[in-house]
């Protein structure tokens, strides 16, 4: 659609879709998203169709617009691509990759006929990490498929090695990260994929029925987990909390098995919904004995289909003091959340597929202080 | 006077829709001052690895805020 500018740090975008007002272009090199309204998009076509900032200038002028803004413009827009184009290198730091540390405890997860061994070579790290497969913990036994996940730390990085096989390693402190890699593998193990394969895993939580998948995102401290916690209690099944891959193949989202991370917070609130609360798995690890507890699914692999196509997004937002709400927004108005907080495939075939994903959306927004409000509003959603 | 809507993100992470002067824009958005005042614009940046936000444990980082319900 647009030239090529021959400076390589202005490069055009791969790809540019609209949906409704807005303009959404995607920056091969760097793998970012711009967003833009109506009046930049045009801006923007003649910046790209234009060889030089001379013409640029003279087809600003062509439509009334002074020399002076048209200088200004261009500069703005001169600056905005190349910030696009440019994405922050993550330099991991180089280090030995080690043997396999001898694990201080081992535990088997059943995940329906695929079995999951965790090798945990700290506590700390099986403080961290099984509680939320406690729900699966399973005596040893022989599966059709077992993967092997060996994770232990050395000096300052905790390692990542699935079936003897290296990984990844992070810093101590990019624990989250480890946690998005091993759910990867997980999901990887499971569905028998690749990484190449997904087109996204989103931080978002995914309740379902039998047709279709609805997805909650927010920032964090929204009340994600818990709004799925309090729909499950209704008899909803929650298909993902916290981390939703979205296959590229059938553009559908898949069941993550894990319990459903609620934090101390929703406590009070979520015993007077599950009677069994105080029995739930507790997580006390974090550095500021902050604990979180996670609700066993009430669906698994066996019981609940494992993928679904996926059209509607709820932006949710906890506010007691709010009269509860929802309405349809714009999908512009939740891209920021979605795409910021989420693993996004690089690769340009994924890409393409996401953008195309995103056209159909139906986004809604939730401000909820009433749990039955918000239940019967998911129960209007599906099949709406 | 001339009104534009200009779309600002917070440090939350949350947009702001606000109805602003031009003055306003240019002086909220310098960088950008020119096109801040044509329309809206966000450069937004996915994750570069799968994340979850599970808070650590134990193991060195000790941010994550605490569930609002």
């Amino acid at each position: 659609m647009f030239k090529e500018n021959t400076l390589s740090e202005i490069c055009s975008p791969r790809f540019i879709v609209q949906i409704n007002d807005s303009f959404i272009f995607w920056f091969e090199r760097s793998n970012q998203y711009l967003v833009v309204s109506k009046t930049i998009n045009d801006l923007l076509g003649l910046f790209f169709e234009t060889t030089n900032k001379s013409s640029f200038l003279t087809a600003c002028i062509d439509q009334n617009i002074s020399l002076e803004e048209a200088h200004t413009i261009y500069d703005d827009i001169h600056k905005l691509i190349k910030q696009a184009n440019t994405s922050a290198d993550q330099n991991s730091a180089s280090v030995l990759i080690p043997k396999i540390a001898t694990p201080i405890v081992i535990k088997q997860y059943l995940l329906k006929t695929s079995s999951v061994i965790i090798n945990y070579g700290t506590l700390e790290l099986e403080k961290f990490i099984h509680p939320q497969w406690a729900h699966a913990l399973t005596k040893k036994k022989n599966c059709d498929h077992t993967t092997t996940f060996d994770v232990f730390k050395v000096q300052d990085h905790n390692f990542l090695f699935v079936n003897k096989k290296y990984i990844k390693h992070y810093h101590a402190n990019e624990s989250h990260v480890l946690a998005g890699q091993i759910n990867l593998q997980i999901i990887n193990a499971l569905y028998a994929k690749e990484e190449s394969d997904w087109m996204a895993t989103f931080h978002a939580s995914t309740v379902c029925n039998d047709q279709e998948a609805i997805m909650i995102i927010g920032a964090s401290g929204n009340g994600k987990s818990t709004l799925s916690a309090v729909l499950m209690a209704s008899g909803i099944d929650v298909l993902a909390d916290d981390f939703t891959p979205l296959l590229a193949e059938n553009k559908e989202v898949y069941r993550f098995p894990s319990g459903i991370s609620v934090k101390v917070g929703a406590f009070n609130m979520l015993k007077e919904l599950y009677p069994d609360f105080e029995e739930y798995p507790l997580d006390v690890s974090t550095s500021k004995n902050v604990p979180i507890r996670y609700i066993p699914p009430i669906k698994n692999l066996e019981s609940g289909t494992s993928h679904l196509p996926c059209k509607k997004i709820v932006y949710v937002h906890y506010n007691p003091t709010a009269i509860s709400s929802m309405e349809k927004i714009s999908t512009a108005r939740i891209l920021e959340t979605l795409i910021t907080e989420s693993w996004l495939s690089p690769l340009t075939s994924n890409v393409e597929l996401f953008l195309d994903w995103i056209k159909d959306l139906q986004c809604y927004e939730l401000i909820y202080s009433d749990n039955e409000m918000a239940v019967s509003k998911f129960n209007e959603l599906f099949g709406s | 006077m001339l009104i534009f809507a200009v779309y600002i993100y917070s440090m939350k992470k949350e947009p702001i829709k606000n109805e602003i002067t031009r003055k306003e824009a240019l002086s909220r958005m310098g960088k950008y001052a020119a096109l801040t005042a044509i329309g809206t614009f966000a450069i937004l940046q996915p994750l570069k690895a799968q994340e979850t936000s599970l808070p650590p444990g134990g193991t060195g980082d000790d941010t994550f805020p605490i569930d609002t319900p």
